[in-house]
């Protein structure tokens, strides 16, 4: 049995099964998991199930699959879950799994994600790590009082907001001078960061943790913290062995096409182990929970023989406390435009040419998302905009896209 | 099934849609651009997320969470990541308001 393998089967692996199938492909489509259970959306990992009020009801981890086994069945997509894959041999197009077995593909796409960093100082394997339901359960059941967060990142701010809504007493250490300051432009994040330090949340930017040792952690500073409960959130390294081994290139991330192909024919990669580049050779290697979506549905197009690229911008989202951060495409620190709503502000990001390249909003999810899409479609559109219009509330966005003619 | 009266016709803009609760359910009552009006369950079947804040062109509704796309005169799922339809709904309209079959 060949066929399309698919490794991984995150966001990214389990929509590519669907999107090759929806494709017309009439093979056999195996989606191979190393975590056991069904497909499960990573995104909710930081949303946990809260069952009482503050102070500690106990949180529990919430696992909400991608796809039930009833929709796999109809699909007629083979899932095998609980046993990572361990080989590529790209020569037999084969790929064992770690229990031995063996399976030969025709097409394989590895959708094998990214693994989080550990942290690298003395001690720093006591920290608990933050990537699978496994980790959201070991951290819910455990992260309670004094809680320290290694990284302001997206992840790391999360479950600040989270925890500290549960009472903890959260410390986020984060080396950057700001959080989210590879993602986010620096206005917003410091609107974030005064929105989590009223939550009683201590942010220590600019600083590292040097040690760990048994209840506590030591920062360059030389400062000694409690931390009877330590969380490393700061960042993922792509998972390039597989690839590695299969012969495609590496550069931060399996080097990919926009049709998700890689150096070795026969292979695709996308999602987060995916560093893809764009026709006009700009390169993306995105985290987000769209970005898997949007690359997965392209590469199964694609291994079913369609025609079909990437072209999408790139999209996060983030919940924190009642506030969410959105941002679209490319975003700079300081915007060429920003629009006052009601309760959300947003900010434009113009190029040399006037085409709208990027937005970034705070604020009430509510208030911002049909701007947010409206925008995304301008981007998509390469649509030329003025600051004028789109800092004007009074002037619906719909009406710039429509000026666009066909889009 | 009755007729539950939802909404004035002039609620609605062109091209956008409402929210509607009734008898402990949620709905969403749709204008199009030439002033037809449809009516489809309230949240996308995808995730627990109402569609009121979403975005209406042309036919399509766009869920504001995911971005999964409905037609919403069939209540057809058009995109990722929603592959379930929505449930619809008849609708009339009688002397400026609009009534659904719920």
């Amino acid at each position: 049995m060949a066929g399309i393998v698919i490794v991984g089967a995150g966001e990214c692996g389990t929509r590519a099964a669907f999107a090759a199938r929806d494709a017309g492909y009439d093979g056999a489509i195996l989606l191979i998991a190393g975590e056991a259970g069904l497909p499960y959306d990573r995104t909710k990992l930081t949303k946990p199930i809260v069952p009482g009020e503050a102070p500690f009801g106990g949180l529990s981890a919430l696992r909400k699959p991608i796809c039930h086994a009833n929709q796999l069945d109809a699909a007629g997509i083979t899932l095998l879950a609980g046993t990572p894959v361990g080989k590529v041999n790209s020569d037999a197009r084969q790929v064992t799994l770690t229990d031995g077995r063996v399976f030969g593909y025709d097409r394989l796409l590895l959708a094998v994600g990214a693994t989080a960093r550990r942290l690298a100082c003395r001690g720093g394997d006591r920290a608990l790590g933050f990537r699978t339901i496994d980790h959201a359960q070991t951290v819910f059941a455990k992260a309670r009082g004094k809680v320290v967060i290694a990284g302001a990142g997206l992840i790391g701010l999360e479950l600040a907001a989270v925890l500290s809504g549960q009472g903890a007493e959260v410390t986020l250490v984060e080396a950057e001078a700001l959080p989210l300051s590879r993602t986010v432009p620096a206005g917003l994040a410091e609107r974030l960061m005064a929105r989590h330090q009223a939550e009683g949340v201590r942010l220590l930017c600019g600083s590292e943790i040097e040690k760990v040792t048994p209840g506590f952690v030591t920062l360059s500073n030389g400062k000694r913290l409690p931390a009877p409960s330590l969380i490393a959130a700061i960042g993922v390294v792509p998972n390039t062995t597989l690839g590695a081994m299969a012969g495609a290139m590496i550069d931060n991330g399996i080097c990919v096409d926009a049709q998700m192909r890689t150096s070795v024919p026969g292979i695709y990669a996308a999602g987060d182990c995916a560093n893809v580049t764009l026709p006009n050779g700009q390169r993306v290697r995105s985290e987000t929970w769209r970005c898997a979506m949007a690359q997965g549905i392209v590469a199964g197009q694609v291994m079913a023989g369609q025609t079909a690229s990437y072209d999408d911008p790139n999209w996060l989202w983030s919940d924190q406390y009642d506030l969410t951060v959105q941002v679209v495409g490319q975003v700079a620190d300081r915007p060429d435009a920003l629009r006052q709503l009601p309760e959300a502000e947003l900010q434009f990001s113009i190029d040399s040419d006037g085409a709208l390249i990027g937005v970034a909003g705070i604020g009430r999810a509510a208030a911002m998302t049909k701007d947010i899409i409206l925008a995304q479609r301008l981007i998509r559109a390469g649509a030329k905009v003025t600051a004028r219009a789109l800092s004007d509330p009074a002037i619906d966005l719909k009406s710039l896209l429509r000026t666009q003619g066909d889009v | 099934m009755p007729w539950v009266d939802a909404c004035g016709t002039d609620d609605i803009d062109a091209e956008d849609l409402i929210r509607f609760d009734h008898g402990g359910r949620t709905y969403a009552i749709y204008r199009s651009s030439d002033d037809d009006y449809f009516c489809t369950d309230g949240k996308c079947t995808h995730e627990d997320v109402h569609l009121e804040d979403g975005l209406v062109m042309a036919y399509e509704i766009e869920c504001p969470k995911h971005n999964a796309t409905f037609d919403y005169r069939t209540g057809e799922a058009l995109r990722a990541p929603a592959c379930v339809n929505l449930n619809t709904y008849k609708v009339k309209v009688e002397a400026g308001r609009v009534l659904i079959e719920i």
